[in-house]
């Protein structure tokens, strides 16, 4: 018997499980939320352990936003502010 | 006229006098490109993220400053062979700004945290990232 397509494949394997949408939290609260590249306490909550840059589809950053962050960050990186991998990082942050 | 943001990293037995000299230096490239600095601030040591020239910590400086095009290249000229100098980082903020309107935001903010910078605030209610999530 021939195998359906792929797609139909996964559909009848994943099971609809409910998830909470999630939002920007800068398009909703701008005025709260902003990050700079000069302060790793306003990037930290969008790197991971190892200093790696979280996805838009944890954080619920809209795409606009999200580059934004990340653009951020690699400035940050550029001035010793955050790491780029957390081998090579000393301090304990 | 541009405004630009520049971070300067500084070594951090560096003596007064030598810190004066920087930014007099800084000051007169920006006044022959007919700009003004506005401000410097001194953020003090930080610790770096990774070691920089085989160091681990750096004295910060924000710089706000605001001049026609090609100061950057003769500011970045000067402090690439700086001894002193470690590191910079110049952003440019507005193409077109309004200079009245600069001047007065940015004389008006006070600069009492280190947290405080000119065009940005900080994050108030930082989640921390759950690996377990995933």
């Amino acid at each position: 018997m021939p195998l359906p397509f792929k797609k139909e494949r996964d559909i009848k394997k994943r099971k609809p499980i409910f998830k909470k949408k999630k939002v920007c939290r800068f398009c909703v609260d701008g005025a709260n939320h902003s990050v700079d590249h000069r302060d790793f306490s306003t990037i930290k909550p969008f790197v991971t352990e190892r200093g790696k840059i979280i996805p838009s589809r944890i954080t619920g950053n809209c795409a606009k936003h999200q580059r934004r962050v990340t653009e951020a960050i690699k400035r940050s990186r550029c001035i010793a502010v955050s790491p780029f991998t957390a081998v090579s990082s000393l301090a304990s942050q | 006229m541009r405004l630009y943001e520049m971070t300067l990293i500084a070594k951090t037995d560096l003596q007064t006098e030598v810190t004066n000299a920087l930014r007099e230096r800084i000051e007169t490239t920006i006044k022959q490109f007919d700009g003004k600095l506005i401000r410097m601030e001194d953020k003090g040591k930080q610790r770096f993220a990774y070691e920089v020239k085989k160091l681990l910590k750096g004295h910060y400086y924000n710089l706000t400053f605001y001049a026609k095009s090609g100061v950057v290249n003769a500011l970045e000229q000067y402090l690439r062979i700086s001894d002193s100098v470690l590191r910079f980082q110049t952003i440019m903020v507005d193409k077109d700004p309004n200079l009245a309107e600069v001047e007065t935001k940015l004389s008006s903010v006070k600069l009492s945290t280190a947290k405080e910078t000119s065009f940005s605030q900080p994050y108030q209610n930082a989640e921390p990232y759950d690996n377990s999530a995933e």
